[in-house]
């Protein structure tokens, strides 16, 4: 199986008053076709940038310094806009985290949903809407013709995430980069949407590039897993393998910080301090300032993704001088 | 929102009665005017003044520019409202009512317009400047910044000095120098809208520049131009009656309410009735158009729409 999407050695930077300063470095991940990846990491940590950057969808003061981004064997980075735009919305598409702003107050919800099959497709506006109602019973909401005719602002916060993926779904993307699409939405609708993402991915063989902070969404969605610190990346692997066998002390500190049923505990675990602001980078490791196991050599040199074993790997020294770290 | 969902339920097959039976549902119309009665009145205001300039010629008892000799009492006097002129002559013996029939007609005219062409040039350059930002932002602010400083009238008295005074050249001059304040509110309206999630999720959708400018951002900051141009339609009218007061509006015989007041003003004292009038129909029709506006504000907004 070659790869949908490989990402490789992407660094976008956003000009600051200090010049150019990079976002996210040296970012390298693959996903296959029909596969989950879950991009983790704390707000800040260049998540949303890694999939902005791979839909050339950057503010004008962020531009990609370094690198590429093969979707289907095609380079993303530099392409035209004319061109991107024939991929987003048909080929990648992207949900977002805010459902309740996600979508146009204006117009009804019918005709955002066929919005892209008219710009992709060359609908009309009765194929579209008609489309659009199909759309709206793939996701599950009752009384769909009724609902195409609705402005946004009648629904719920959970019903407009099944619009925005109704939207996502209605040219038959190959990729869906969804971010953060649960984190504004209570528990029970939650565990609804991203069921009913699973049963899309399932029926479309499509592949999903997750960005959330949620380890727990993670667990439940993902094939493999990407974990971001500061702009980098501190560790990926296997769900099971990060889950059982975390490396990176950074992975071990997200991961003790969820509560657990099976151990009482008085207070749970967090990881002290702050990701360093990108103006104040540290030059070595930049977990060093966080990390319990820090050494001199981790404030000196940053380690490479070194492998753990062959599908796992982190940038920790702990691992080249243990093998396994911890 | 229909209800339907009377009889029994998919999953567990249970027969159920709606808690709360549908009622009748009302039409969006009347929903709105119980909601809104001022849009029904500033709207029939509106409609009472357009169907009057439409339709000045087969209203009008005479023609409103011609001196009757039995329009001016022996003393040379206007005659008071009577059987033969209802609103009575000015001071030329002319009829009051029918002048200010085809008045409607310069008054209405000028005020629509030249808030369309203010309408189209400050909503061009508001968006372009608040989509674009930067330079073109800095140079088109400055520019409306000029525009707002000068003095609007005399403005306005020079422009019509240079392309001499008619109804054609007053709405392209009112117009042409009226659009500073909306350039001013379709840049913020803009500038708050383009940063919301649905200007983004429309760029991942693929859309095209003037798709995401004049499809999404436009329809979404349309509320306060459309109240700004219904206000402006009133101010406008106003505007030209102060012209043609100061004389450099509509030139004589050509009736407007702006010149009948200036050549009322002359006789007030034993004929009040020539400023009664013209005054009177000016006032009700910008009170039209600020009701219809303040209306329309809250009919735009799909959130308010109960």
């Amino acid at each position: 199986m070659s790869a949908l999407l490989e990402v490789s050695g992407l660094t976008t930077s956003f000009l600051t008053a200090s010049g150019y300063l990079p976002a996210i470095e040296d970012v390298n991940f693959a996903i296959e076709k029909g596969e989950t990846l879950g991009i983790v990491g704390e707000s800040g940590c260049g998540k949303s940038v890694t999939s902005l950057s791979i839909m050339q969808l950057l503010s004008s003061n962020g531009k990609i310094q370094k690198g590429s981004i093969l979707f289907e064997g095609k380079q993303l980075v530099g392409l035209k806009d004319t061109s991107m735009r024939k991929i987003r919305g048909n080929d990648i598409a992207m949900i977002f985290q805010e459902p309740m702003t996600s979508l146009n107050p204006v117009h009804k919800i019918g005709k955002q949903i066929g919005e892209s099959l008219r710009i992709h497709r060359g609908l009309n506006k009765e194929q579209s809407k008609q489309k659009a109602v199909d759309l709206l019973k793939l996701v599950g909401i009752p009384r769909a013709e009724d609902i195409a005719d609705e402005y946004p602002h009648r629904l719920s916060g959970g019903m407009r995430q099944r619009v925005m993926i109704a939207i996502a779904m209605a040219c038959d993307p190959k990729l869906l980069i969804a971010d953060e699409p649960t984190t504004a939405l209570d528990v029970t609708i939650q565990a609804q949407i991203l069921d009913l993402m699973r049963k899309l991915k399932a029926e479309r063989e499509m592949s999903i590039m997750l960005i959330t902070h949620d380890l727990g969404v993670v667990a439940e969605m993902c094939d493999r897993v990407v974990v971001m610190y500061a702009g980098k990346v501190v560790e990926q692997g296997a769900v099971r393998d990060i889950f059982r066998k975390p490396t990176h002390p950074y992975t071990i500190g997200l991961l003790s910080s969820i509560p657990r049923l099976e151990d009482r505990q008085q207070r749970l675990s967090s990881i002290p301090g702050n990701v360093p602001s990108i103006e104040v980078m540290p030059a070595g490791c930049r977990f060093a300032s966080r990390c319990p196991h820090a050494t001199q050599r981790c404030a000196d040199d940053e380690p490479s993704l070194l492998s753990v074993t062959d599908n796992h790997q982190a940038r920790c020294w702990l691992v080249d001088e243990k093998g396994v770290a911890v | 929102m229909a209800h339907m969902m009377a009889d029994s339920s998919p999953t567990t097959g249970l027969k159920q009665r709606l808690a709360h039976p549908p009622t009748k549902v009302r039409s969006k119309f009347v929903r709105v005017l119980r909601a809104y009665p001022l849009v029904f009145i500033g709207g029939l205001m509106v409609l009472a003044l357009i169907f009057v300039a439409v339709f000045a010629d087969k209203l009008a008892t005479f023609n409103p520019n011609f001196q009757f000799a039995n329009g001016l009492a022996p003393d040379g006097a206007p005659l008071a409202p009577n059987h033969t002129f209802i609103m009575g002559t000015d001071d030329l013996g002319r009829d009051v009512y029918s002048r200010l029939l085809f008045g409607a007609r310069v008054s209405l005219e000028v005020g629509v317009f030249a808030s369309l062409i203010s309408l189209f040039i400050g909503t061009t350059l508001g968006i372009i400047s608040g989509y674009y930002g930067g330079f073109v932002d800095s140079v088109i602010m400055r520019i409306t910044d000029i525009m707002l400083a000068f003095p609007f009238i005399l403005f306005v008295v020079a422009l019509v000095a240079v392309l001499s005074p008619s109804i054609t050249n007053i709405f392209i001059a009112i117009g042409v120098l009226g659009w500073a304040v909306t350039a001013r509110i379709v840049r913020a309206e803009v500038m708050k809208v383009k940063e919301f999630e649905y200007v983004q999720a429309a760029r991942a959708l693929g859309s095209r520049q003037w798709r995401i400018l004049f499809k999404i951002i436009l329809p979404n900051i349309m509320a306060p131009v459309i109240v700004l141009t219904t206000l402006a339609i009133g101010n406008n009218m106003l505007l030209e009656s102060t012209l043609s007061y100061l004389g450099i509006g509509v030139q004589p015989p050509t009736a407007s309410w702006g010149s009948m007041l200036s050549e009322g003003q002359q006789v007030f004292e034993y004929a009040p009735w020539l400023l009664y009038y013209p005054g009177l129909a000016l006032m009700l029709a910008v009170l039209g158009f600020n009701l219809l506006g303040d209306g329309l504000r809250e009919l735009f907004n799909p959130r308010r729409v109960r």
